[in-house]
């Protein structure tokens, strides 16, 4: 009786939170494209330099991930939370991979099955709408797996990696990429005093839950990944959404009415702008994190002794090179 | 101790009374905002404010300097957000356009804390 009824409520969890997250992202596609970058990326860029236009730091952000997961042709990744798919394509057009995402939006889902198909892809890409609770896949069928900017949605992230840890090889690498709040807050917060502003951006996202950054590194060692390297990437956020907003600005005759109501216009201008202090006023930070699953007592397979390989030297313009 | 404001004169109590007191009792507010901003309240006993709030904060009537940003509003929207208080009804107002922002955006977001600041310290008297 038990079990039935924490199973009704995980239901109930699921259906709530893919209603809530959809409300988000189940905009038209075309209102996201008139302030993100040509690769829909709806996540923070890379910037090697403070001057990177946005397309610049959306492809050195790509090519940063790709590095950190060390890509190769024969890698099949899950992209947990894959949007619009910018890193899956990146992953199969770049370096010949096989990918699968994940997405709870249909409307995501069917733009990155429709872009797959349009560009010949359907047999490497594609994405599921399913939520990250019940994905079910072939124990260790994929050997990289990557979530960028979706573990805000996620309420429970240790039920995630240890959902996520049976699909992934021995030994495989995974990427984690989101934002997160000092502890400062995230402890008001556990101790029941929420923000106004903090109910209102949960609200914007449909639905949202912002950890410190060591309940993460929690989550992923508890769940069976060993952590290899953290990059605190608050500034780059900062950047990209400066340049976000700026498009949105710039596009605001293209995308009031015809695509979207001028509220809902309008309030992406203010989360934007809020989103910009956040990040400047130690707010919200985001990071990256790179671990692999590991178990205490298996053999370490030898990794590179510098960091090397998983970092983007400053400069100007893209380095959006794959050496 | 509260203050009483008079829905008349509002823009003038806030701004020449009540904002330069509270910018000298919590000068973390200026060093925070760090940027100059225009306040322009259209109506009857409207007017526009400029609030450079830097390394020296200080309130004059008219523009006086080029504002990072400027907020314009109606006499009586403004009365009503800072009865309210709340960022959410500071939002709907946004959205609705009964406040408008030009200039950098995120900076007329900083004036929260001020705004915060205001609708503890008065009451309007209708």
């Amino acid at each position: 009786m038990k079990a039935e009824s924490l199973n009704s409520d995980l239901r109930d969890l699921i259906d709530f939170q893919a209603k809530a997250v959809s409300s988000h992202y189940d905009l038209p596609p075309k209102f996201f494209a008139g302030f993100l970058g040509p690769r829909m990326a709806y996540s923070c860029g890379y910037f090697a330099d403070e001057d990177n236009t946005l397309e610049e730091a959306e492809e050195n952000k790509l090519l940063l991930t790709a590095k950190k997961l060390d890509l190769k042709k024969e890698d099949t990744i899950l992209d947990i939370g894959c949007g619009w798919g910018s890193f899956l394509f990146y992953a199969v057009e770049n370096f010949g991979c096989q990918a699968v995402g994940i997405t709870v939006s249909k409307e995501q889902a069917a733009f990155v099955n429709s872009v797959a198909e349009a560009r010949g892809l359907k047999d490497k890409v594609r994405a599921d709408v399913v939520h990250v609770y019940n994905m079910d896949y072939p124990r260790e069928f994929f050997n990289k797996i990557v979530t960028i900017g979706a573990i805000e949605h996620m309420d429970d992230l240790h039920r995630v990696f240890s959902k996520s840890a049976p699909f992934l090889k021995e030994d495989g690498l995974m990427l984690v990429h989101g934002m997160t709040k000092p502890w400062s807050a995230r402890e008001e917060e556990l101790q029941g005093i929420s923000s106004e502003v903090g109910e209102m951006v949960k609200e914007h996202f449909g639905v949202g839950y912002w950890k410190s950054l060591w309940e993460l590194m929690e989550a992923l060692e508890k769940s069976g990944f060993e952590i290899l390297d953290h990059e605190n990437i608050t500034r780059h956020y900062q950047l990209t959404v400066e340049r976000w907003l700026e498009r949105l600005q710039e596009n605001e005759a293209m995308l009031v009415d015809n695509i979207v109501p001028e509220e809902t216009y309008r309030e992406f201008l203010v989360f934007m702008a809020g989103y910009i202090v956040g990040f400047e006023t130690s707010h919200t930070l985001c990071n990256q994190i790179l671990c692999r699953k590991i178990s205490c007592g298996d053999l370490r397979p030898a990794l590179p002794l510098t960091r090397e390989n998983i970092v983007l030297h400053s400069g100007k313009g893209c380095l959006c090179k794959k050496d | 101790m509260q203050e009483r404001l008079t829905a008349n004169h509002i823009a003038e109590q806030v701004f020449d009374h009540m904002v330069p007191k509270i910018l000298v009792e919590q000068p973390d507010i200026a060093r925070r905002v760090n940027a100059v901003i225009g306040i322009e309240l259209t109506g009857e006993n409207g007017g526009y404010w400029t609030l450079d709030l830097t390394d020296t904060p200080v309130i004059e009537r008219g523009k006086t300097k080029e504002p990072k940003c400027t907020l314009t509003a109606q006499v009586d929207d403004f009365r009503d957000l800072l009865t309210n208080g709340s960022v959410r009804a500071a939002l709907d107002a946004f959205k609705k356009k009964r406040i408008q922002a030009s200039g950098h955006l995120p900076t007329i977001l900083k004036l929260e804390v001020l705004l915060k600041s205001l609708s503890k310290q008065n009451n309007v008297v209708a």
